[in-house]
Order: C-alpha cells, then sequence, then structure tokens
C-alpha cells in the first residue's frame, strides 16, 4: 500500500494534543465520581503509565506496516472477525463524537445558558465539523497547527492571571479523602484517551519520527493537565466541589486589570478546539466507513451518522437512565481499552502468529 | 418552441462561423500581393485605422500595411520608408530574394520577424509592426516600429511606499519587461510570450529566472494557461481563477498581483513566476502565500525592529478588520459581561438611544460605508471634497446626534476601515468576511463567530496553489522562514539562504 | 449535468429555506432590553423578601448621560416571598431582564443575615452571569437604605460602597469577601464564613467599613470589635494599611503598618493543638518626635498588636467557635489523622487549642527624625 504522508510528525503531535486539551476542559468532579481534585494529581501519573502501556501494541503494528491505518489492519488480518472489529472502531469513533458534543450541551445548557438555541449551535457544530472533515486530514492539521497555538496562549494567559490567586491552603494533603478518589480518577482519566484510536487512524498520514510523537504528545497531556489541576485547586480550593466544570469556573474567576472575566476565553478555546475535535472523530469514522462500505456509500453514511450525532447530543443529557450509561466512567474505560490496546493486541498476536 | 429551436439555430451557425474564421486565419498568406490586400481590406471591413501604402521597390510591387496610432511614424519614414523605397540592388531577383535582400541589406530596424499566415499577420500589425508585402511572394516581413503612446512610468496609487522605487508598470507590456530586466541583469532571467484570449489575442509574457524557478510550477502554469478560454482579456486580473486550483472556494486568492517592479523582482528572485498581461499595469505572481499578503517592499528597505512592529500591526489590522465588527455584536449582545463596567454603560446608551438592534445597526453603517467608498472610487477629483463632507456628515456626527446609530458602532466600524487599508490587497475578502461575521456574530454570539472563525482557519489551510501550501511557513511549520513571517530579520540573517517557494514545506 | 444542476438547485433552496429557520435565533434580549444592575440589596421582613437592585438608568439621553462624568443609575425594589418572585416583579416593572454581570456588591440587611443568607447566596451564584468577585456586605441598616443612600445629593453607587468596604486593603490582603469565597465557606461545616459590615449612618448619609461580621453555619453570629477586626486583619497574610495607636506614658502615638506578613503554624502535643502565631509588620510611627525614652516603643507596639491578635482568636475562636483563619487546614496539613480522629468536634478542639502569638516590629519613624529614621529600627 502506497504511504499516504501528508502530515507532519509535529501536526500529528498538535491534533493529538489539541484532542486531548478539549476532553480535559470538560473535567469535573462529579462525572470523575470524586470530591478531591488534587489527588487527580496521582491519578495523573497513573493514567500516563497506563496510556504508555496502551500505545504498545498500536505502535508495534505500526511499525510492522507504516502505510496501514488500524482499519486497514482490521480489514488485513482478519476477515469477519475484521468487520466485527471495525464496526466496533466506528461505534468508537462515533461514541467519541457524540460524548464530545453533548458534554458540550450540558455544558452551554447548564452553566452558560445562553439566549440561542443550543439545536442551532449543535447544527452549526456539525456542519462545519463535516466541512473540515470534507477538506481532508492535511486541511484539519494545518488549522489544528494555529488553534493549537492560540489555544495555548489561552492557557498560558489565565494561568498567569490565576496563579496570584493560588493560595497553599488550598491544597489538601494527598490522598486525604482515600484512595477511591484517586482510583477513580485514574480510570476516568485513562477512559477519556480518544487520542489513541484516533492516532491509530492518523498515523499512516503522517511522517517523521512518530514514536517521539506519541510519547512527547502523552507526556504533554498528562503535564499540562497536572499543571491545570495545581492551578486550579489552588486559586480555587473549596469552591471547587460546587461547580461542574472547574476549569470554566476558573476562567471566569481570573482577571487583569479592568477585564474581570475570562471565560469568553474559555468559550472561545472551547469551540475552535472542539471544531477540531468532533472533525477528527468524523475523520476517523469516515475512514473506517470507507474501509467497510467504499467511498461512495460512505458519504451517505456520514450524513446519517450527522444526524444521529446531533439528535443524540441533543437528547442524551435529558434522559438519566440513558445518559448514566453512557457517561459511566467505566464504560468508557472499557470501551476505550477495547480499542486503544486489546484489538491491536490481538491484531498484533494474529501477526506474530501468522509470521511464525 | 420556436424560439428555442431558432436560439438553437443561431449558436449553430456562431460555432459554424467561429469555426470558418480559425480556418482563415490560419491560411498562409497568397502569392498575390492584390489578394493579401484584398483579404486584409476584407478581414478589417475597411476599418478607418488600417493603413495600407503601395509602394515599388526594386521595380516590383509591394505594399506597406500599418495600423494608425500603432507605429513611430519618425522610425517608420526614416527607417523603413526612406530605405526601402530608395533601395538599388538586383532587380532579376524573385520577389522572395528581394524580400530576404530588403531585411538584411537595407533595412536598419533590427526586430524583424518573417511572416506565413494571416493570423500572424494580423497579430503583428496590431501590436505596431509594420508589414511589407511583396507581390509573387507568399512570406512578408513585419518590420518593429511600434511607436503606440503610453501612460508614463510613474509610482502607483494603490502601493504607494515610503522607501524604494517610485516607478510602476504601465500598460505596454515591453516596456514593463524593460522594468524587470533592469532589476535583474541575469541572462538566466527569461521572458516568455504567449496569447490569450480568443478575440483580444492578447499578449502575455512568463517572467522567471531559470534554475530558480520550479520546473514542475511552470510546467502546470503552462498547462493552465492553455486551459484559458476567454475571448477577451482586457485586464490581467480575468486570468485569476484559471491559474487557481480546480474547484478552489478560498476567499483568498493564490496568485497575486503587484504593479511594482520591484516587488515582482523581489518574487521572482523566490522562484516565483510573474505573468505580465499586455494592456494592464498588473502583474500576476504565481505561486502567492497568505503570509505575503504582509510583506511589502517597505519592509525590507527598513531598520528590522520597525519592520517587524508594522509587521505586526499588519496582522492585528488584519484581524481588526476581519474580526472586530462581529466580536463587538457578539460580545454586546450575548456576553457583555466581558465589557469593563465603564465601557458597558456607553454601550448600553448608545443602543438605548438609537432605533435598530445592534446587528442590523452595524450592517447599516458598513453598507454606507460601503457605498461611499465605492462613490469615492468613482467620483472625478474636483468632487472628492464633496464626498468627504458628505460622508463625514452622513454617517458622522449628524447620524449620532441624531441618534440613529451609536457613537461606539461608529468608532468600531471607522476603526474596521482604517485597519483594512493597511493591507489593502486584502481588502475584498475582508470585507465579506466582516459582514459575515457580523451576522453570525448576532446569531449565534461568540460561539458562532469563533466557529466560522476556525472553519476560516481550516479553508486557508486546506488551499493549496501549484502544489505549495497557502499557510506556509505557518503550517506545515518551518521555524527557519519564521525570520521573515513573525519577524522581519535584518538583511545579514535574510541574505544566508534564499527560500525558494518550491522548498516551503509540504 | 442535468441531474447535478437540479440536485444544486435543491440543496440551494434548502438552505434558503434553513436560514429562515435562522430568524428565531435573533429573539435574544439586547442591552437595550436588559437591566444592568450594579449593585444588589436584599432584606427580609415578615418573611417576605425585598430586593433592591440599583441599576443604570438608560433613559436619559444617550448623549447627555455619556458626557456627564458619573453613570446615572435608579434604585428599584421589589417585595415578594421568594427571591425569584422579587426577582420577576422586577423584570415586570422595568420591562427588562435582570442583567447581573456587571453586579460588584451584595449587600444583605443585619437582621436578614441573622436568619441565614446561604439561599440568597446560592440564589445569586446559581445566575452564571454574575461574577464570582461580587463584594458581599451586611449592612447595619437594611439594604435598601444603604443603596437608596443619597449623600452629597447622588444616590451613593455601588462602585463607591465597594470602594470604600476595600479601601487601604488591596484585593490580595485581608480577608476576601466575595461570594465565590462565601460560598466555599458556606459549604464547608469546618469553616466560618467572615463578611465586611457596612456600618450605616442615617442622620449622615454616610457608610464606613470597618468591622467583621461572623457567621456560624449560615446566619450572622457576632460583629467584631474595630479592635478584633484588626487583628484578624494582621492573622491574614499580607495585611497593609491598619493604624492604630498606642499610649507611651502621657503620649498618643499612631503608627501604621506599611508591611506584615504572618505565619501560623501548628504542632499537637498531648492531643491538644498549640498554635504559633507570629507576626513581622513593618509600620510607620507618627507624633513620635519629642519622645526621649523610643527605646520602649518597640515592645509597647508589638505588645499591641499581640494583644490585637489575641482578640480576634478569643472573639472567632474562643467565643464563637468560628474558625475563619482556616485552623483547622493547619491541623489537617500537620497531622492529618489527628484531624480525622476529631474532625465532628473540630469547633471544641480550637477552642481548647493553645496560641502562642508573636509579633516583632521594624518601625520608621516618621516627622522631624525621619532624616536618620532609616537608621532607627
Amino acid at each position: 500500500m502506497e504511504r499516504k504522508d501528508i502530515i507532519t510528525a509535529p501536526q500529528l503531535f498538535s491534533l493529538l494534543f489539541l484532542v486531548n486539551i478539549i476532553i480535559g476542559i470538560t473535567y469535573n468532579l462529579p462525572m470523575a465520581q470524586s470530591s478531591s481534585m488534587w489527588d487527580h494529581v496521582i491519578s495523573a501519573a497513573i493514567a500516563l503509565l497506563i496510556n504508555v502501556v496502551y500505545l504498545l501494541p498500536m505502535y508495534k503494528l505500526y511499525k510492522i506496516n507504516p502505510t496501514m491505518s488500524i482499519a486497514d489492519n482490521c480489514a488485513v488480518n482478519f476477515k469477519k472477525l475484521g468487520t466485527v472489529f471495525l464496526i466496533i472502531y466506528g461505534v468508537y469513533y462515533l461514541f467519541a463524537y457524540c460524548y464530545t458534543l453533548s458534554l458540550f450541551n450540558i455544558f452551554v445548557r447548564d452553566v452558560v445558558n445562553p439566549d440561542i438555541s443550543l439545536f442551532m449551535l449543535t447544527l452549526c457544530v456539525i456542519l462545519a465539523a463535516s466541512y473540515a472533515t470534507c477538506k481532508g486530514i492535511e486541511g484539519i492539521a494545518r488549522a489544528c497547527t494555529i488553534i493549537l497555538f492560540i489555544i495555548c496562549a489561552s492557557i498560558a494567559f489565565i494561568v498567569f492571571t490565576l496563579i496570584p490567586q493560588i493560595d497553599v491552603m488550598n491544597f489538601p494533603p494527598l490522598l486525604f479523602e482515600g484512595l477511591m478518589d484517586t482510583v477513580n480518577g485514574t480510570v476516568y482519566l485513562a477512559s477519556l484517551s480518544f487520542y489513541i484510536p484516533l492516532a491509530a487512524i492518523i498515523m499512516p498520514f503522517a511522517k517523521g519520527n512518530i514514536k517521539k510523537t506519541l510519547i512527547a504528545s502523552t507526556v504533554s497531556i498528562y503535564a499540562l493537565f497536572v499543571l491545570v489541576i495545581a492551578v486550579v485547586t489552588g486559586a480555587l480550593g473549596d469552591y471547587l466541589k460546587t461547580q461542574n466544570f472547574p476549569i470554566y469556573t476558573a476562567t471566569s474567576v481570573a482577571g487583569i486589570g479592568v477585564f474581570k472575566r475570562m471565560d469568553a476565553i474559555y468559550l472561545g478555546i472551547f469551540t475552535s478546539g472542539l471544531f477540531i475535535t468532533v472533525s477528527l472523530f468524523l475523520f476517523a469514522f469516515f475512514s473506517v466507513m470507507k474501509r467497510l462500505f467504499g467511498e461512495g456509500k460512505s458519504k451517505i453514511i456520514i450524513f446519517l451518522s450527522d444526524v444521529l450525532v446531533l439528535i443524540l447530543s441533543l437528547i442524551l443529557p435529558m434522559f438519566k437512565e440513558v445518559s448514566y450509561f453512557f457517561y459511566d466512567i467505566k464504560f468508557i474505560f472499557m470501551f476505550t481499552m477495547a480499542t486503544a490496546f486489546v484489538i491491536p493486541l490481538v491484531i498484533l498476536i494474529k501477526h506474530k502468529m501468522q509470521i511464525k | 418552441m420556436r424560439n428555442f429551436l431558432n436560439k438553437l439555430m443561431h449558436r449553430c451557425k456562431s460555432a459554424q462561423n467561429e469555426t470558418q474564421d480559425e480556418k482563415e486565419k490560419k491560411q498562409p498568406l497568397s502569392n498575390s500581393l492584390e489578394k493579401n490586400l484584398e483579404y486584409f481590406k476584407k478581414s478589417f471591413d475597411e476599418s478607418a485605422d488600417l493603413t495600407i501604402k503601395p509602394v515599388k521597390i526594386l521595380n516590383t510591387n509591394a505594399a506597406i500595411i500599418t495600423m494608425e496610432g500603432m507605429i513611430n511614424k519618425e522610425t517608420f519614414a526614416t527607417s523603413v520608408m526612406n530605405p526601402i523605397v530608395y533601395a538599388f540592388g538586383e532587380e532579376a531577383l524573385s520577389s522572395e530574394e528581394k524580400l530576404e535582400y530588403i531585411k538584411s541589406n537595407i533595412l536598419t530596424i533590427s526586430e524583424q520577424i518573417d511572416v506565413l499566415t494571416f493570423e500572424d499577420a494580423f497579430k503583428l500589425v496590431m501590436s505596431g509592426f509594420a508589414l511589407l508585402l511583396f507581390d509573387e511572394c507568399e512570406k512578408a516581413l513585419a518590420i518593429g516600429v511600434q511607436g503606440f503612446n503610453f501612460r508614463s512610468i510613474a509610482e502607483p496609487e494603490t502601493e504607494v511606499m515610503q522607501k524604494g522605487s517610485k516607478e510602476g508598470f504601465v500598460e505596454a507590456i515591453r516596456i514593463n519587461l524593460t522594468l524587470i530586466r533592469r532589476r535583474i541583469k541575469n541572462p538566466k532571467l527569461k521572458f516568455e510570450f504567449s496569447t490569450v484570449g480568443q478575440i483580444s489575442k492578447t499578449d502575455i509574457c512568463l517572467c522567471y529566472i531559470n534554475g530558480t524557478v520550479s520546473s514542475k510550477i511552470l510546467a502546470e502554469l503552462k498547462r493552465r494557461l492553455a486551459k484559458i478560454d476567454l475571448k477577451n482579456v482586457l485586464a490581467a486580473e480575468y486570468l485569476m481563477p484559471y491559474l487557481e486550483e480546480e474547484g478552489d472556494l478560498s476567499f483568498f486568492s493564490g496568485v497575486g498581483y503587484s504593479e511594482r517592479p520591484d516587488t515582482v523582482c523581489g518574487k521572482i528572485s523566490e522562484g516565483r513566476i510573474a505573468i505580465l498581461v499586455d494592456g494592464t499595469p498588473t502583474a500576476l505572481i504565481v505561486p502567492y502565500l497568505f503570509v505575503e499578503y504582509f510583506q511589502t517592499i517597505d519592509d525590507y528597505a527598513e531598520r528590522p525592529y520597525f519592520a517587524t512592529l508594522t509587521r505586526w500591526l499588519k496582522y492585528l489590522s488584519f484581524l481588526i478588520s476581519t474580526l472586530l465588527p462581529g466580536l463587538y455584536v457578539a460580545l454586546a449582545v450575548f456576553n457583555p459581561e466581558v465589557f469593563p463596567d465603564r465601557l458597558i454603560s456607553k454601550i448600553a446608551y448608545a443602543i438605548a438611544g438609537t432605533p435598530f438592534p445592534l446587528m442590523l445597526e452595524t450592517l447599516i453603517i458598513h453598507f454606507v460605508y460601503e457605498i461611499m467608498r465605492e462613490a469615492g472610487l468613482r467620483l472625478p477629483r474636483p468632487l472628492g471634497h464633496a464626498v468627504s463632507i458628505v460622508g463625514g456628515l452622513v454617517i458622522g456626527e449628524t447620524a449620532v446626534n441624531a441618534g440613529l446609530i451609536g457613537a461606539p458602532t461608529l468608532m468600531v466600524v471607522a476603526l474596521t476601515a482604517i485597519s483594512s487599508y493597511v493591507i489593502p490587497n486584502l481588502y475584498e475578502p475582508t470585507a465579506i468576511l466582516r459582514l459575515i461575521f457580523i451576522l453570525v456574530g448576532g446569531i449565534l454570539g461568540i460561539w458562532g463567530v469563533m466557529l466560522l472563525f476556525s472553519v476560516l482557519i481550516v479553508n486557508i489551510c486546506a488551499k493549496s496553489n501549484f502544489g505549495i501550501p497557502f499557510v506556509a511557513p505557518i503550517a506545515p511549520f518551518n521555524l527557519y522562514s519564521m525570520r521573515d513571517v513573525i519577524m522581519r530579520a535584518g538583511w545579514k540573517t535574510l541574505s544566508q539562504k534564499t527560500e525558494n517557494v518550491q522548498n516551503m514545506p509540504h | 449535468m442535468r441531474k447535478m444542476i437540479t440536485t444544486k438547485k435543491i440543496v440551494i433552496l434548502l438552505e434558503l429555506v434553513l436560514v429562515g429557520f435562522l430568524c428565531g435565533c435573533t429573539q435574544v434580549a439586547g442591552l437595550d432590553e436588559q437591566l444592568i444592575v450594579y449593585g444588589i440589596g436584599v432584606d427580609k421582613t415578615e418573611g417576605a423578601y425585598e430586593l433592591t437592585v440599583q441599576a443604570l438608568n438608560t433613559q436619559t439621553t444617550s448623549e447627555a448621560s455619556s458626557e456627564e462624568e458619573g453613570k446615572s443609575i435608579v434604585n428599584i425594589s421589589a417585595t415578594a416571598p421568594t427571591l425569584i418572585e422579587t426577582v420577576n416583579k422586577i423584570e415586570n416593572q422595568t420591562g427588562k431582564k435582570i442583567l447581573y454581570s456587571h453586579a460588584i456588591v451584595l449587600i444583605i440587611g443585619q437582621e436578614t443575615a441573622k436568619s441565614g443568607i446561604k439561599e440568597i447566596i446560592k440564589f445569586f451564584s446559581t445566575n452564571h452571569k454574575l461574577r464570582p468577585t461580587v463584594e458581599v456586605l451586611i449592612s447595619s441598616a437594611a439594604a435598601k437604605d444603604v443603596l437608596a443612600n443619597e449623600g452629597d445629593g447622588d444616590i451613593v453607587n455601588a462602585e463607591d460602597i465597594v470602594s470604600i468596604s476595600k479601601i487601604g486593603k488591596e484585593s490580595d490582603d485581608g480577608i476576601n469577601s466575595n461570594i465565590r469565597y462565601l460560598l466555599s465557606d458556606l459549604e464547608n461545616p469546618q469553616k466560618a464564613a467572615k463578611v465586611w459590615l457596612l456600618e450605616y449612618n442615617e442622620d449622615e448619609g454616610k457608610v464606613a467599613c470597618s468591622q467583621i461580621a461572623l457567621f456560624k453555619s449560615d446566619k450572622l453570629t457576632d460583629i467584631l470589635s474595630e479592635e478584633a477586626t484588626k487583628g484578624v486583619l494582621l492573622i491574614y497574610k499580607k495585611a497593609k494599611n491598619i493604624a492604630d495607636s498606642i499610649n507611651v506614658g502621657d503620649a498618643q502615638l499612631y503608627y501604621e503598618l506599611s508591611k506584615a506578613k504572618s505565619k501560623i503554624n501548628v504542632s499537637v502535643d498531648s492531643n491538644r493543638p498549640v498554635f504559633n502565631v507570629s507576626l513581622c509588620a513593618d509600620l510607620e510611627l507618627y507624633n513620635a518626635d519629642n519622645l526621649a525614652a523610643n527605646s520602649e516603643i518597640k515592645p509597647i507596639i508589638e505588645s499591641r498588636l499581640t494583644e490585637l491578635m489575641q482578640k480576634a482568636i478569643d472573639s472567632c475562636i474562643k467565643k464563637n467557635g468560628c474558625d475563619i483563619f482556616n485552623f483547622y487546614r493547619h491541623i489537617m496539613n500537620a497531622n492529618a489523622g489527628f484531624f480525622k480522629e476529631n474532625l465532628a468536634n473540630m469547633e471544641e478542639v480550637l477552642k481548647a487549642a493553645d496560641y502562642e502569638i508573636s509579633a516583632q516590629a521594624k518601625i520608621r519613624y516618621m516627622g522631624a527624625n525621619q532624616k536618620i529614621s532609616s537608621l532607627v529600627y
């Protein structure tokens, strides 16, 4: 298979990093089933190790044939089971798409509560993401470089404005509430490693040192997470426990000079980053569908999946039973583990057995 | 039905006529002088500017055909008519030999072209050549005696620079070639002529430096130029859509243009190709990158620290001219908490005192401003002052005092307008984009503005022209190239390594 | 080709129809349809809430108002059994939706505060537009009277009230009395909430802010004296610009702190916490020009500072059992095991704890001796 090579390794890094930033800023304690955010510093360290383990089989597969994505590997190494794997991946990317968008809807509806129609906003995000997907991974990657730069500058600015508000007394002793918070935090963070199955699709498009890119992105993600936790915990203290989206709260508290509320910056970051994130998930879904059904049919499937995601992301937050299951960290953890680790491992084992 | 059939018949006939004309034009010159002249008269339909002077040269019937106003009469008289009329030589020679004799021994003009077809004959006569025809000769001689009037070389009004040359291109393509040649005295600088426009037969010239230009880009450019099916090419900008990638719907053009020879020379030196079009003082430049919209010759003539400051001013002006009105509307309507306390009171007073919603008010002012701008462009100079006064009165103090529009909105629009003139080449896309941003900001707030901004970034980033990414060297990122993007490094740094456009990361 | 053209026409028509739906999105309330509120006052009388908002008055002409130095403001009140109903009443009265994004102060009447403020704080904090940095003050009189106060003919606006409450106390100095800290204090059973008291002089129509109001759970329990308030500020790190006086013999000297840093350490000794509160202060001393006995001044000042801090601890911890100094946190950080064991009766633990308070002062003599003052420390 011919090498696709249309994005560089730094662009791959920026894509993966951005995806995690956007997933990370929707971080909230109720969903993590924790009461202490500070203990998640340890969770981040453990989640980092888990992610490194997740990356191993996937990277090995990539090394065997750098031109093949995980979808190609599924189809080539297995027949019927490969189709099942492909469907799992397709559902996973759609799930990630829906999850991210529904969190955005929850945030907009419950926290910001604007006067605009949520339906219109979600529709616009989906249309914009579809447009970006049509432009291809190249366009998305280049745009991501620029948007990531803006996002990082904004995060640095917000951190800078929050640092004077840090009070050392706001940091409780680590593991004060026991181990459960740490365990739940680890499961939560590891479950949100959507970037690993995403990398499995995008890696063949990249040229450069992929190994360094994956390590750098994993370490950077958790380093940034630890920094943000430290700043937010130090600045907000007990106020955190009353907030569903603590990072948003931290930005609304930040201020410099006469400009008192930086939450408009948060909204800007969230929207532009969300757009790239859902475009990537849609692109990954499209790649899997293309592998399954061919290019012609996959375009119709994309349209139908957009409609499905629009409906799901709007109605999910309304039905408690379904949303309880949908946002359950254990379910997401299992699903992520399956797509990031288990399936690539199975394919790798099959490949090794075939060689023998 | 009858009308439809009539139209169909008419279309078929025109197509037939066109094909017939094409066949006739490729027709070679006749042996008979009379037939040739007859054909000329018929083709030009006795046009008043066609001048046919029958002469007898070396005892052979001949004729000289010129176009009134296209030739330099003095040169024509002294260097062509005088020598050939008083030429003496072997009268026993054949007409063709006589023509060769005139060409080699009598005429002192250096530019002489043999003509074999009517198509070439028409083109050269209408380009200011004098055409010498002999009886019983199937060949004609085109003598370069061009002397049509053209505008004097002056600084282009649309690209005024503080420092640097005050010369600009003119409408005559040959003069423009000399302006470039004078600046790049290198034999590798090559000019390649071609023709576009089925009816206008406009001369175009590709200018590039051999060894610097990419052969792939050159070949692709020629392929695209060959596909141009325009009938008339009256301005260089007509060619722009044909030089872009197929299906490209971006707001920004990947084809640059300039009226300054120094700018064009700078671009050619970096491996780009300039296209000069006869009749237009604008040179097209391909491939063109997004960052080049923010680069001017003045940047390279100033000190690096000041040039860097002006570069950043341009980036900021671009963002202001595109985003400011939309952001203002979005924040004032959806997120007023961002505004400081004292500012919100001013804005609230202004909005309370005006009859229109903020989005509509902003759109109205923008449209009024665009009308004023267009009127200012088209009006004769003596009336320009009147426009300024009316403009100042209409959308200035009177409108604010009458409570029709708010002062903050007017300030925003004024700042946007001024900012848009910092990068005049980007005026068109920013004018459209800012209207879209206002609409989106007024309907979807800050989310809409950021979403549209992100979509715009993707739109620009996904664009390539001639295989070069439009946003190079920002994405894909090239740190070394940032010396002329984020800042304007000193010449000692810039001269260390020249980045040709085809070497941009992609 | 024809199919493509037809498809394009259908798509364009669909898009135009969809754009029509966008018209529904433009029914957002513009700034002219919103009541920009700067100050909020809440009183509760006879079981009903009285909400007073100090809002921007945009009814005057735009030009006249913008030329004036100050904003034109108006007070609007409404009474109803619940806060949400009061808000609705105000919105019905004015025909505008209340915009809280620029509110800078929330004043609660003292009598109202005695019956609990949690409901009030939670009500306003759930509005996402309200800034978490809104200053919360308890007023000695009704909040409505304070906001409607006309000093020098003009209504005293919220900005002036906030600046009075913050005068001499920069944002990172002293206690934070804003809604964010208040909410976290109210949510935490170990902590006690504290808020500045706005003293309102009805006769003169003036406001002042020099005392702290203490809360137990969410009810106002005590108002600290001025001395205890100074002591609280001293214990809270980096307390600046506190002015006080001392008597040295017959002379009365005045001093003003320019820099103060306190440090709290705790050790648990025989199941009893021992708090060590030490203060390092730089201060400027006035009116000491003619005093001969300079060596006595420093110990007197240090003793005075110690006395103030002791008063603060006595009033807050010993008397009212209100831990506003985060002493519980110090215990938690120093000895987590002890803290967990005594979590349920932390109040008693703190009451029974020992407090060793010390102060060190660096004095700068102001006045005629200023030239050599840098040598006299």
